[in-house]
């Protein structure tokens, strides 16, 4: 029967569950949801993408919400430490950088200054991470730029549970117990954790990486990243934030056996220490990091996504869906973008391959997309040859991330790609920032001389340093912005 | 970098795309690195017919700063806001299909999905009637788009007609000064070095021409993509049985019309394009079917203006070049491929090899990725736009010909069939981001002329408390109440951009305006 799905049942309760049930309700109001509010495993911080309260937005959250009640921060940029060869730092920010000069575009004059002057950092061009640095507030810019915010996961679903009750969504506090199919291969009905029996026309798996629904019962494989994203094993722990200054950004610290996250909220930090088992074992106790981390959660993360996120009456969601390795992109982001697209594909009752094909064939780019732009944080360690671990080299790229590299390399121009979730000058952006310097630029550049250039270059400079001075300190800006 | 000594870049031919590659060229190059030179023949004729462009030709003359009312007189152009389709669902019936959208989205679900609903209950008006380029182009009437995206009238933009061999010869005056150099004379013979690369010409004059980099816009027959490096051609006439046109013009309408028509007839279809001095006629047909003769007839009976000109006959093979970009040469136009001009694509393809030329421009000879990705992108334009002009001919639904029958019933594309499928199953149109036809072309055609969808988006009943036609037709209303307020497209017009009184708007490379990403 041609009629539209007007029952959707969730599976899973943590954050992406309730995530999906909060937003789906809002968007949709007379249909019918309920969760079965099961266990799963979430982290304790993440970073939104600067985009982020758009969505927010649509299920009636403001930044403010996020930064009042979930021990919320804004993060102006993502603090790169020990990526590049040359002992710089590089701060990455959501600011386009549209600096063209007479039809020429900012990363190719910017690639003609290099060549004389190797000295050239691309983070001093954006206002957000100049402001960054020095602890200051650019919302208080005429031009606001827009910024990623950090939260508490734990905070966060106890917000979108509180709304729950005025959505009439339908709670389940129940474990999942069995899933039944029908002849067709379709989801029949779930049993809870009491024997008793749920129905729904369509099921949202978010059970976290097992796929309780889409991989246990309906068999729908799990497509490995493990060769291009090798890391399976983090530490998190949370430590008080005792400076009485707050921090602006997050951070990634490069080490030798993996990388360190650090997620700065209101009154917390929350570090992650993704890792190589094998090379951290090898040199435990001797090792100041691993000695931070002595006491904190261990945990195991499977890099990769579902060969198909919707099958039949089911669609994955979270890492039942899709896990990368969270340089950017987080989860929540990820789940909230498949929704939407989803619901512009609204299932009905009578199954459509082509619908559920598209859908698919859409998700895929875009997080294949995502996951080339993660694979890029490895590929600069090489490239750059700074690394003596061979575990680095070790590391494989997807062809599509080689491709777009060496066109990079020989062009300064990002691969036009059909996924929606990157523009293009942030992949440029991110890739100067982290040492990648293609070796041409466009002929178009060498129409004017260096002068010029250096000249426009400190015009710029200049601009930010005159509107950063006045800026207020940023721990002294969230204060007011909160009261 | 950039090497001390000079380089050559020689065009060859000097047609439409050779000129436009000239001007680009000249314009972005600078003298003292560069020589660009242009070899032609005012013997070879040019098959400039008087051309239908789409508005990225506006973005084009913007980034060699041509002044657009400039630019209309000296081409004798006429504003353009659409294409209008007769007789291609079935005889009688038409459509526009517009540079610009359709209604905006309501609750976050696109437009046409309750349009779709609303034609199962016949409770609404035609799908074009809900577009402001359409309505306008009805009437008559033309203003400029607005750059608001809050106003009704950024949701449409504007291309031209022109008369194809004037703007040549414009873009001649506008290179020539700028260093362009023309070299008058046929060529001879070809030479190539021992990497099997161009390295010369040789005109019947016995001069020899050499080049660095050989862009060759000697058109369908190319000289030096196809004759000399024998580069390959993909055949795509199972899908597009039209191989041959027959071109005349006639008398100029009284008021030219602000869309170019495409009629379809028995065996293929017919254009008229309106420009200010004269009307340019074609019939596309297939030889399959008629003979030249009967294609001759079927063109004089249907022309609505006095024929001032002698027919010309075009014969093509519809296809690509499987590299448009082999060693040191580059096809550009006709060279590279055949699209027939149902959708007026042919200077819009010129325009993107010249940008994507300037884009990956070889500067040294490690030029492989740049070439790969170059022919790859050149590759996905010509086939997204066959897709979209065999769309044309699959949703037909006439009976009256073999050749109608044949298209309704053919193997498509694997990309098309896809697409088609999506379509039909959910009312959704494939999304990409890269191209030029995006959803409300797809639109335009799958709703203007083949049976709708019976499914759309399914929120649309949950959201419907039938109060929709009675909004819908307030649309409608709203967008002829802003269409009969625009001024008319009369001789006036024209005149007034003579005098370059009028103050145009920004170009932009969308075939939609502002509203459509």
């Amino acid at each position: 029967m041609n009629i539209p799905v007007k029952k959707i049942l969730i599976v899973g309760g943590g954050l992406i569950g309730w995530w999906a049930a909060v937003f789906l309700k809002k968007s949709v109001p007379n249909i019918h949801i309920s969760i079965l509010n099961s266990q799963v495993e979430d982290t304790y911080a993440e970073t939104l993408e600067p985009n982020f309260a758009n969505y927010l937005q649509l299920i009636g959250l403001t930044e403010q919400h996020i930064i009042k009640y979930t021990d919320g921060n804004f993060a102006f940029a993502q603090a790169y430490f020990g990526w590049l060869r040359t002992g710089n730092n590089y701060f990455h920010s959501a600011d386009g950088l549209s600096f063209d000069y007479d039809a020429v575009e900012f990363n190719q004059w910017i690639l003609k200054l290099r060549k004389n002057d190797p000295s050239i950092k691309i983070d001093d061009y954006s206002v957000s991470a100049v402001a960054a640095r020095l602890g200051k507030s650019p919302l208080r810019l005429n031009k606001k730029p827009i910024a990623a915010l950090s939260f508490d996961l734990g905070l966060l679903k106890k917000l979108l549970m509180s709304y729950a009750l005025d959505l009439a969504i339908d709670v389940i506090n129940k474990e999942l117990l069995a899933v039944e199919l029908d002849s067709a291969g379709d989801i029949d009905f779930i049993v809870a954790s009491d024997a008793s029996i749920l129905t729904s026309d369509f099921y949202i798996d978010a059970s976290g990486y097992t796929g309780d629904l889409i991989a246990k019962a309906m068999g729908v494989a799990y497509e490995s990243w493990s060769a291009y994203l090798p890391f399976h094993k983090k530490k998190i722990s949370v430590v008080p934030q005792q400076d009485s200054r707050l921090i602006p950004f997050t951070s990634l610290q490069l080490t030798q056996q993996g990388w360190l996250k650090s997620i700065p909220l209101k009154n917390k930090i929350v570090c992650e220490y993704i890792y190589d088992d094998a090379l951290l074992g090898a040199e435990n106790g001797k090792n100041a990091i691993a000695d931070f981390f002595v006491n904190g959660q261990d945990v195991n993360f499977y890099p990769g996504q579902r060969q198909k996120i919707w099958h039949k009456n089911c669609l994955a969601m979270g890492a039942a869906a899709i896990t990368a390795d969270g340089f950017s992109h987080s989860p929540l982001y990820l789940a909230a973008v498949t929704l939407k697209q989803f619901m512009a594909y609204w299932p009905s009752h009578q199954q459509f391959d082509a619908v559920e094909n598209e859908f698919n064939r859409l998700m895929r780019t875009e997080y294949e997309s995502i996951r080339d732009l993660h694979c890029l944080h490895y590929a600069v360690i090489n490239m750059q040859a700074f690394s003596t671990n061979t575990f680095w080299r070790e590391i494989k790229l997807p062809e599509s991330l080689q491709y777009r590299l060496d066109l990079f390399m020989e062009t300064g121009r990002a691969l036009p790609d059909e996924s929606t979730l990157l523009h293009p000058s942030q992949w440029i952006h991110l890739a100067l920032g982290l040492g990648c310097w293609p070796r041409k630029y466009d002929y178009i550049a060498s129409h004017h001389s260096d002068d010029i250039y250096v000249q426009y270059s400190q015009s710029i400079k200049a601009s930010i340093q005159a509107s950063i001075e006045n800026l207020p300190d940023y721990t002294d800006y969230l204060k007011s912005y909160i009261s | 970098m950039l090497n001390d000594k000079t380089k050559t870049i020689t065009i060859v031919g000097g047609g439409t795309a050779g000129w436009m590659a000239a001007a680009a060229l000249v314009r972005f190059f600078p003298k003292e690195h560069y020589t660009v030179q242009l070899v032609e023949s005012d013997s070879i004729g040019t098959v400039g017919v008087g051309e239908a462009t789409v508005p990225h030709l506006r973005y084009f003359n913007n980034m060699l700063g041509i002044d657009e009312n400039e630019f209309i007189t000296a081409t004798q152009a006429t504003y353009k806001l659409g294409i209008q389709f007769e007789n291609w669902g079935q005889i009688g019936e038409s459509y526009i299909h517009p540079f610009g959208s359709h209604g905006y989205p309501i609750n976050e679900i696109a437009f046409h999905h309750y349009w779709i609903k609303l034609h199962q209950q016949k409770k609404v008006v035609p799908f074009d009637q809900f577009s402001m380029a359409v309505v306008a182009a009805e009437y008559g009437k033309f203003n400029y788009p607005s750059d608001d995206a809050n106003s009704p009238l950024s949701t449409y933009t504007y291309a031209f007609h022109i008369n194809a061999s004037a703007y040549a010869s414009y873009l001649r005056q506008y290179s020539e000064p700028k260093g362009l150099l023309r070299i008058e004379g046929k060529i001879n013979t070809v030479a190539v070095n021992n990497h099997g690369e161009i390295d010369h010409l040789v005109l019947e004059s016995g001069k020899a021409i050499y080049g660095d980099l050989f862009i060759d816009c000697s058109g369908f027959r190319g000289l030096l993509i196809e004759d000399v490096l024998k580069t390959g051609y993909e055949n795509w006439s199972h899908w597009l049985l039209c191989d041959r046109a027959i071109a005349m013009p006639s008398e100029p309408q009284k008021n030219a019309a602000l869309f170019t028509r495409a009629i379809a007839h028995d065996f293929g279809w017919q254009w008229q394009i309106p420009l200010q001095h004269r009307t340019g006629n074609g019939y596309v047909y297939s030889s399959q079917f008629i003979s030249d003769d009967v294609a001759h007839k079927t063109l004089l009976e249907n022309l609505n203006t006095a024929p001032i000109g002698e027919p010309n006959l075009l014969r093509f093979t519809p296809g690509r070049r499987i590299n448009s970009w082999n060693k040191n040469c580059v096809a550009i136009g006709l060279a590279s491929g055949f699209l027939e001009p149902l959708e007026s694509t042919s200077i819009y393809l010129i325009q993107i090899a010249i940008l994507k030329l300037l884009e990956f421009f070889p500067e040294d000879s490690n030029t492989a990725i740049k070439r790969d990705e170059f022919n790859r992108q050149i590759k996905s334009e010509y086939e997204k736009i066959r897709d979209f002009i065999v769309l044309h001919y699959h949703l037909n639904r006439r009976t009256d010909s073999d050749l109608w029958k044949y298209c309704a019933q053919m193997n498509l594309p694997d990309d098309l069939l896809r697409k088609k499928q999506l379509f039909y199953q959910s009312g959704h149109v494939e999304k990409y981001r890269h191209g030029l036809f995006m959803e409300p072309s797809w639109l335009a055609v799958y709703l203007g002329q083949a049976n709708p969808p019976i499914h759309y988006d399914k929120r649309v009943d949950i959201y419907d408390n039938g109060a929709l036609p009675a909004y819908f037709s307030r649309i409608a209303q709203e967008v002829k109440n802003i269409a009969e307020k625009m001024p008319v497209a009369d001789r006036n017009l024209y005149k007034m951009v003579e005098q370059k009184a009028k103050k145009y708007s920004t170009a932009s490379m969308s075939l939609y305006g502002g509203n459509v990403k």
